[in-house]
């Protein structure tokens, strides 16, 4: 094919230009791959890039969390109310961190820690969010909590996007009968109330922790198995659904008819459409997820002390609400980290999706 | 003929720009024209060259922003059109002058059905209630020739046939009984042989009614079979103005020729490649600074690449009418037309 | 019409079914039972209560008795409902879903019975919110689209979807109890105690519609069939309810399926926050109890909820779009 168009044609008429002009003109529109024209579109969607920076800053504060000469997220000091948030310019830090208060780390966290007590010794911040009505500090619960939170949302979407890609794509794939059957499961799942058995199997994994634990599973792996397991029905609709698309579309059949082979088609061009769509669901489904480990710790679920997630103090914040006294600061502080994080990675799904919309694809 | 006196409609320096990203792009610029009582006038041109938006103009359709009217007169029974207010626009829109659109499939609404739609117009501008207005719709769909006009006014219109459609879009634009019908390639995306059903409707309903049409379309052959006069566009201007035999005959603009040209003829020169006039249309936000049309014209000169010819009257001896054309070499392209005739036969 | 609706039926059939015997095996699956966080209770009064309840029996066989209608218990005759041994026939198939294990005076249908209508209710107000509020924003966001006003909307409406619906509550609550004293703080009891839960329950929806209403009005206004009802002469009012605002409002009611269960859900932790008596509240109670009966009652009755919803919001998508056929459906 390369060979004819290369020849300039009295019947291409050109329009006076020259055909190496054409030609060069042509592959800077080519020379841009789908990756490369999202990423700059979304570096130009100012919202989006900034909330990708905010994620990174907190995804960064989380993981390192032990690291911070941050009070221990459990250390209680019992006293008969919530203490106020102290200003860091009144008094930026104090002694009396104790390292032992902690529950059962990881060794990556522990090392961390250990680095943090070599280079601070006892110091921490002082209490700049104030602390919950069992002393403990509020700052450092919430940095805390962020990596569960964190965790699970990450975990459950990879977990919903592995089922949910392999079972759409299987069905999109094989087509016919076995695609309709296994549509007509996905809708049957659509229509049960998953909370509901969801709360079941959350008092069940509780209620066996110890023989689960002694089978060397964690409970919190079983609950984002459990999340996964609800988010993977859109995914696979999505998915299926743009597979037959594909599979049907006129470039497939161009492509076939140019002789491209199967392992080309299918690497080439379904996996690439295909993946664009995955990637904007995916960013999609982390807040959703985010949002209902919140609403399931705040149920008393969720995550169990002394660990503790976003979901959890938020939970907590409800007893700040009275009209005697205002514990302002147990709940607007969870309020504003959950509230910028969710935020954040919503306009961030947002400007992923509209990166990746092939209909204002080359377009600014 | 010319006689102001039958002028319907006077457009008088027509202006449109747009406000995009990439700049201002000035859509229709200066343009002029008139429609006389009965008549059907083509506006011709390119897809870009102006000729829809022109057409929206008049009834001020022009979506704003981006669109904006920057000057002119659109002058019906005595009063400017574009001065009027909305409410008072509203009158006139689908009532004395209506208007046609390409895509019959999109251009009705889907989830109402063909009595809601069209009874919407006996509604607001007569006055009507949707009992007493059922009639009159039946009757206007039996004159656009569809077969059962009750049934086809409790359809949808994803169950009528594309043709169907159409002519329900016609019956809509003439159940007021307009002066003035603004037909925008009303059978471009139909099928051939419905085509010349629709045209051949439109042609005896403007008989039988009297209104005049104004006939957008970029299909040469519509307007042969159609109208009377002629307005040529490039680029946002009128490149020529003539009766259709004349124009046909003997173009004077460069760009008419090149379009009349580009006509696959049934008798002829049937050996020859099919003619396509050279180059894009331009870049409407970066207009040349002298004629728009001399980097594609094989006529030009120097002179056409700085200064924009006006629309001016040019002589020509065979005129049926007044023929108005904006280009300097127009003596030069009729000569060519002169020449060449005695081999083509000045089949007309 | 009477074809969907039958498959649908069967399909409904099918969904409830999965939903009470995974439920049911679930809850039976786990070590102990209801009785053994009792610690007041000694060992035979627990034998007795287990007795009671046919939770000495096999799962298969406690699964049949519950399903019903064919009573299983040969000794005493008693069924759940109050079980005075009078009825022959009784389970699930006759609606009846047994005595709650907590509440011990009280059968499930009782405690349904009582606290559903509350949950309606609150489910009512806060879609009558989140459709009011969604609504009405989507469509001005729409119409002004580019203006301060639209971009106004747009941020409070993406910020509307990422912030859970209890710190809504929380902060409702500051606001409107304890620093302007117009709403009692919680319980239950006349309208004014939904209107605040009522709020948060909707408001996170009413974001969503709101963006569903705004994409889908503008998407219907670019249309070509607008322009042609310009031309016909309508007002710009005109256009807007009778030729955009129906296509404009489709994406929102393909959304009010999942938006019931939205609610629905939801409602757990609102009751919980305003301590409103309602079917989630007994739900979440009765799962942390292993209030068995009680929780299958409150599960199955959800799911009927949500696939009669569903259906319903099926139906009315097909009258107000006649391009879809049901039985394609």
């Amino acid at each position: 094919m390369s060979d004819e168009t290369n020849k300039p044609d009295k019947r291409w008429d050109l329009g006076g230009r020259d055909l190496e002009v054409l030609l060069e003109e042509a592959k800077q529109y080519k020379g841009e791959s789908l990756w490369s024209d999202a990423w700059r579109r979304l570096k130009r969607n100012r919202s989006a890039f900034w909330s990708l920076i905010i994620l990174g800053v907190i995804l960064g504060v989380s993981m390192l969390a032990p690291l911070w000469p941050l009070a221990s997220p459990m250390a209680l000091d019992l006293q008969l109310e919530p203490q106020p948030p102290v200003a860091p310019w009144v008094e930026f830090g104090r002694t009396g961190w104790d390292s032992t208060g902690y529950w059962e780390l990881g060794a990556i966290d522990s090392a961390l820690l250990k680095v943090r007590e070599n280079l601070f010794g006892d110091w921490q911040f002082e209490r700049w969010m104030g602390t919950d009505s069992k002393g403990r500090d509020v700052m450092s619960r919430i940095v805390w909590g962020s990596r569960i939170s964190i965790q699970v949302s990450i975990v459950a979407t990879l977990c919903s996007l592995l089922i949910g890609v392999t079972y759409g794509a299987l069905a999109g794939l094989l087509g016919g009968r076995v695609d309709n059957a296994m549509m007509r499961i996905v809708d049957i799942l659509y229509s049960i109330p998953f909370i509901f058995l969801v709360i079941f199997v959350l008092t069940l994994i509780t209620e066996m922790k110890t023989e689960l634990e002694d089978a060397g599973i964690e409970t919190l792996d079983v609950f984002y198995l459990l999340l996964g397991l609800i988010y993977w029905l859109t995914m696979a609709r999505v998915v299926r659904g743009q597979v037959l698309a594909l599979k049907n579309s006129e470039f497939i059949e161009a492509a076939r008819v140019m002789g491209a082979s199967t392992w080309r088609i299918l690497f080439g061009h379904i996996v690439p459409n295909v993946l664009s769509i995955v990637i904007v669901y995916l960013t999609l489904t982390i807040p959703a997820v985010m949002l209902f480990e919140a609403f399931i710790s705040f149920l008393g679920l969720g995550v169990q002390a002394p660990k503790v997630s976003w979901g959890l103090l938020a939970s907590d914040s409800v007893e700040a609400i009275n009209p005697v006294h205002s514990y302002w600061w147990l709940v607007s502080w969870i309020a504003g980290a959950m509230g910028v994080t969710l935020l954040a990675l919503n306009i961030l799904g947002d400007g992923v999706r509209d990166a990746l919309d092939p209909k204002l694809r080359g377009k600014d | 003929m010319g006689d102001s006196e039958n002028r319907v409609l006077e457009v008088k320096d027509l202006s449109v720009r747009f406000d995009t990203h990439q700049g201002t792009v000035r859509a229709v610029d200066g343009v002029s024209f008139y429609i006389e009582e009965g008549e059907t006038l083509g506006l011709v041109g390119e897809s870009g060259s102006g000729k829809s938006v022109t057409n929206l103009a008049l009834l001020g359709l022009i979506p704003n922003p981006p669109g904006v009217i920057d000057s002119g007169q659109v002058l019906f029974d005595g009063k400017d059109l574009l001065k009027l207010s909305i409410h008072e626009m509203r009158k006139i829109r689908g009532n004395r002058i209506s208007m046609i659109f390409q895509d019959p499939m999109t251009s009705l609404n889907p989830l109402l059905t063909i009595e809601q739609q069209l009874a919407e117009v006996l509604e607001i501008h007569r006055g009507m209630s949707r009992r007493e207005a059922r009639p009159l719709c039946a009757k206007g769909l039996g004159e656009v020739g569809i077969p059962s006009p009750e049934k086809c006014l409790d359809s949808y219109p994803h169950e009528l046939s594309g043709g169907m459609r159409q002519r329900v879009m016609i019956a809509m634009a003439l159940l007021c009984d307009p002066k003035i019908l603004l037909a925008d390639e009303p059978t471009t995306a139909l099928d051939v042989t419905i085509q010349a059903q629709i045209l051949e409707l439109m042609a005896k309903l403007q008989k039988d009614h009297g209104t005049a049409i104004m006939l957008v379309t970029h299909d040469m052959g519509v307007v042969a079979g159609q109208a009377d006069r002629v307005n040529v566009m490039y680029a946002g201007r009128l490149a020529e103005t003539a009766s259709t035999k004349d124009l046909f005959d003997r173009p004077m603009h460069p760009y008419s020729k090149g379009l009349l040209e580009s006509v696959p003829r049934l008798f002829g020169d049937a050996s020859g490649e099919l003619f396509s006039v050279p180059g894009q249309p331009p870049d409407l936000a970066s207009l040349p600074a002298g004629c728009a049309f001399a980097p594609r014209c094989s006529y030009a000169v120097d002179a056409c690449t700085n200064t924009r010819p006006e629309l001016t009257v040019q002589i020509d001896a065979n005129a049926t009418s007044e023929r108005l054309v904006a280009c300097t070499e127009a003596a030069r392209v009729l000569a060519a037309d002169l020449a060449a005739e005695p081999a083509d036969g000045g089949a007309s | 019409m009477t074809g969907f609706l039958l498959r649908r039926f069967c399909w409904f059939l099918v969904t409830t079914w999965i939903v009470i015997t995974v439920s049911f095996f679930l809850m039976r699956a786990v070590p102990g039972g209801p009785f053994d966080t009792d610690r007041t209770v000694n060992a035979a009064i627990e034998r007795n209560m287990k007795a009671r309840y046919h939770l000495d029996w096999p799962s298969w066989k406690q699964y049949v008795h519950y399903l019903g209608p064919f009573n299983l218990d040969e000794e005493t005759g008693a069924r759940f409902a109050g079980g005075d041994g009078s009825a022959t026939f009784g389970g699930l198939l006759t609606g009846d879903f047994g005595p709650s294990f907590k509440y011990r005076d009280f059968s499930v249908n009782d405690i349904i019975g009582q606290s559903l209508p509350i949950s309606v209710a609150l489910g009512t107000v806060a879609m009558f919110w989140a459709l009011l509020l969604g609504l009405s924003a989507g469509i001005l966001s729409a119409v002004w689209r580019g203006s301060t006003s639209d971009l106004g909307i747009r941020l409070v409406s993406t910020i509307g979807i990422a912030v859970p619906n209890f710190i809504v509550a929380l902060f409702l609550i500051t606001l409107f109890v304890f620093k302007i004293e117009l709403f009692p703080v919680a319980g239950w009891g006349s309208l004014r105690h939904l209107f605040l839960p009522g709020l948060a329950l909707g408001g996170p929806f009413a974001a969503y519609i709101a963006r569903l209403t705004r994409t889908g009005m503008l998407e219907v206004l670019s249309q070509e069939y607008i322009r042609t009802a310009h031309a016909k002469g309508l007002s710009p009012a005109k256009v807007l309810m009778r030729h955009a605002l129906k296509g404009g409002l489709l994406p929102v009611v393909s959304f009010l399926g999942p938006a019931t269960a939205g609610i629905l859900t939801g409602s757990l932790v609102i009751e919980k926050i305003f301590a409103i008596p309602g079917t989630g509240t007994h739900f979440v109670n009765s799962a942390l109890n292993r209030d068995y009966t009680l929780a299958m009652g409150v599960t199955i009755l959800y799911t009927v909820l949500v696939y009669g919803l569903n259906t319903i919001v099926d139906l009315a998508y097909t009258f107000l779009d006649p391009r879809i056929k049901l039985e394609e459906a």
